[in-house]
């Protein structure tokens, strides 16, 4: 018998330094900001669902820089049993009561964003009825063994109270790089940036949010719809026994040329989780495996006017397909492959259509390519004031006609000759020279 | 660096002749760094080395690197470059990173284009590289974003805005969300060329600083200015310096500098319009005691608040006629 079998168990108890590291690791610290706006919407959404609270009446307010990391919102705050048995617990216990429709479900978004900000946070919640606060100095509650955090003293202000209730999280003593890049003016961009993408159904809904003091207003997401020429769309639902439903609704379409702006866009629960996507995982260069042929292209600058729109809601966010960070898919899930091949489908279309338009400009030049000429004259409506269509619609090519059938042509000639003929002809292009110069030897020899 | 010499005499352009004199007078003051001389001057010399001759003549910089991507033009600029100058012929994006960065250099890029991301990428390697007591100014061409004429040329109704293909190249991160269209031309232009070089070297530092290792290293800013001798420019210049130098930096004094007096941080040069006699009636009475104002006599008061503002740093001009 050796001396280790003589103790009681195996100790498998994580440390907490492991812990905190691990946790924050897979985070961005953007994300991290976002998360606990988050918990502030999920607040509000919660007031507005038990009374007549509308989300047009709540703030939340962020303010960072090299010291100091402070999210405060009106939106309703938490009593004490939900502080002491849920909200810090890591990971959600069974039992706990769920916000309907939330998005912030993991039980892991506060307490990473926490440890990753600094060495030192305090939180402080009132609701109509109660208060509490806790301060933790993180080095030294990762000395003791005990996981808990211990009460602090809540002191009220005119920001919260019983009168005005809501939640302030304090960070400080950042650790270094944090710090630096709170203070920077990119950093306070970006996290505007994607609040204004990510959260824009809540903004637009009427929930204020503050960044440094300066508001963030919400972006929105066109596509092109007109006389034979609309976005297609679908929902599915999913029901099981003893669930909730998840409704899936999918949009694709065709908008404005915009790299930035193309690909795919997944929603849960109002939170978008990915923006322009255009990786495999949501369809662009997929292989189909049997064949290994691409059955999807991959993404390319011709598909610049390419949009889609996912949306998963379900009052059990527990069933939508999103990572613990929000900021990607979780594709093992059979609700995400089975809107996945829909997907997919509802992508082919679209495709080909841009292709299609490639080709006519490709044909035609971009001044002269009727399809172009039809798409450019197509209205541009907001994706959330669309309305309901089955598949979707665009001219074939060959429909769309204007002027005689034309072909490009192209040639190279010294530089210094076509600045002579772009002088003498009073142009200011390589191009004009070419075009002029046809003309005129066309009318010279004759032509009509 | 993009050739604008065979449009324009460097010599000819006398609000840079006045910025590269304000250059020359904050090089001077480098002194509480390191002796001045041990400076390496960075430039793009183009065929005229205006800059060089300059810092060379007034301070005894010796050791200096043009860059110069136009190889095109080397014969010809071999033939004209002064005082040993050394000229590599490749894009400034490939020659940065490989300098001696122990040394504390001077570096004026002077883009003849509008901000890029390929000119915000020499900021990065600068602020990311950049030893205590080194200076860097960017200039760039302000008259209006290249994203104007773009989206002019694609006439199609529905096409992006200046401004989408803007943040579009730039990315949200560098372009705050309230930016307007009007931002993308002239002056304003030049104040948001000038915010995004800044938050550059800002965000480089921020990552530099992040490793925590050492003093942090930051930036100070010297001065803005902007001038139009043809195209609208704007120069942003500032220091890099580390945190157990602050004293060091102080000792510059940059604030006393005789081109930052009675304005605000951002100089417009304007080159007042005088003729040689009327130079000579204001030359006799500067520098003004204080409280004391110029007699003008026939000098419109514009040209001469101009004058006031900026003789120390103009040119000399003189008309030969035969």
């Amino acid at each position: 018998m050796s001396e280790a079998q003589n103790e009681p168990q195996i100790n498998v108890q994580p440390t907490k330094a492991f812990f905190v590291d691990m946790l924050t690791r897979d985070i961005a610290l953007e994300q991290a900001v976002l998360d606990l706006v988050d918990n502030s919407i999920d607040a509000a959404k919660a007031m507005k669902a038990n009374g007549s609270h509308s989300l047009g009446d709540r703030r939340i307010t962020i303010e960072f820089g090299k010291d100091r990391f402070r999210i405060l919102d009106n939106c309703g705050g938490f009593d004490r049993k939900t502080a002491a048995s849920y909200a810090f617990r890591f990971g959600r216990p069974p039992g706990m009561p769920r916000t309907p429709h939330s998005i912030g479900q993991f039980g892991v978004g506060m307490k990473r964003a926490l440890f990753k900000f600094g060495n030192r946070f305090s939180v402080r919640s009132a609701t109509e009825s109660e208060t509490w606060a806790v301060e933790i100095n993180v080095p030294d509650w990762e000395q003791k063994d005990e996981w808990s955090f211990p009460w602090g003293d809540f002191k009220e202000d005119e920001n919260i109270s019983t009168a005005t209730p809501g939640t302030e999280i304090i960070a400080e003593a950042l650790r270094p790089e944090v710090s630096a890049r709170f203070s920077t003016q990119n950093f306070e961009n970006a996290v505007v940036g994607l609040l204004q993408s990510k959260h824009r159904q809540f903004i637009s809904e009427g929930v204020q949010i503050s960044v440094n003091g300066k508001f963030v207003s919400a972006s929105s997401l066109y596509m092109l719809v007109g006389d034979s020429f609309r976005p297609g769309s679908d929902q599915i639902i999913f029901q099981e026994q003893g669930k909730a439903d998840v409704r899936v609704s999918i949009i694709v379409g065709v908008g404005q040329s915009s790299p930035r702006e193309a690909g795919w866009y997944v929603v849960c629960n109002g939170r978008v989780i990915l923006e322009a996507d255009r990786r495999p995982v949501t369809g662009w260069g997929l292989i189909e495996e049997q064949s290994n042929k691409l059955t999807m292209p991959s993404y390319h600058n011709q598909f610049a006017r390419f949009r889609g729109i996912v949306s998963f809601d379900s009052d059990d966010s527990a069933l939508i397909p999103w990572t613990t960070t929000k900021t990607d898919i979780d594709q093992d899930s059979h609700i995400w492959q089975k809107t996945f091949g829909r997907m997919i489908e509802m992508m082919r279309p679209v495709i080909d259509f841009l292709n299609e338009l490639n080709s006519d400009i490709e044909e035609n030049t971009r001044e002269e390519s009727p399809l172009l000429d039809f798409v450019s004259k197509t209205n541009v409506v907001k994706t959330e004031n669309l309305s309901p269509s089955a598949s979707f619609t665009a001219p074939a090519r060959a429909s769309v006609v204007k002027g005689p059938k034309t072909v490009k042509i192209q040639y190279s000639k010294p530089v210094e000759h076509v600045n002579f003929l772009m002088e003498e002809l009073s142009l200011t292009s390589a191009k004009a020279v070419g075009t002029k110069t046809f003309e005129l030897i066309f009318d010279r020899m004759g032509g009509k | 660096m993009t050739g604008s010499f065979k449009k324009i005499d460097y010599s000819l352009r006398p609000a840079k002749h006045a910025e590269r004199r304000m250059m020359c007078d904050i090089f001077r003051r480098l002194k509480p760094f390191g002796p001045v001389e041990d400076y390496v001057y960075v430039g793009f010399g183009s065929v005229w080395f205006a800059d060089f001759s300059l810092f060379h003549r007034a301070l005894g910089i010796r050791d200096m690197l043009s860059i110069e991507q136009k190889e095109s033009a080397k014969d010809r600029i071999e033939e004209n470059k002064p005082f040993r100058i050394q000229v590599d012929y490749r894009k400034s994006k490939d020659v940065l990173p490989g300098l001696d960065w122990a040394k504390k250099q001077f570096f004026w890029l002077d883009y003849d284009d509008p901000l890029s991301p390929d000119i915000l990428l020499d900021i990065q390697t600068v602020s990311r590289r950049a030893s205590s007591g080194t200076v860097l100014a960017a200039s760039v061409q302000c008259s209006q974003a290249v994203q104007v004429a773009e989206a002019k040329q694609d006439e199609a109704p529905g096409s992006p805005s200046a401004l989408a293909r803007f943040v579009d190249l730039f990315g949200r991160d560098r372009v705050k969300a309230d930016t307007d269209e009007i931002a993308l031309y002239g002056w304003p232009f030049g104040a948001l060329s000038r915010t995004i070089i800044l938050s550059e070297i800002e965000a480089a530092l921020a990552a530099r600083n992040s490793a925590g290792t050492g003093a942090s290293m930051l930036f100070h800013k010297i001065c803005e200015i902007e001038y139009a001798d043809d195209a609208r420019m704007t120069t942003i210049v500032g220091i890099f310096y580390s945190a157990d130098d602050s004293a060091r930096l102080d000792a510059c004094n940059f604030k006393s500098l005789d081109f930052l007096q009675g304005t605000s941080e951002t100089i417009r040069i304007t080159v007042p319009k005088l003729t040689a006699r009327e130079f000579k009636r204001l030359e006799s009475q500067v520098p003004l005691r204080p409280g004391e104002e110029l007699s003008l006599g026939t000098v419109p008061v514009s040209e001469g608040r101009h004058f006031a503002a900026l003789y120390r740093y103009l040119p000399n001009f003189a008309v030969l006629e035969g």
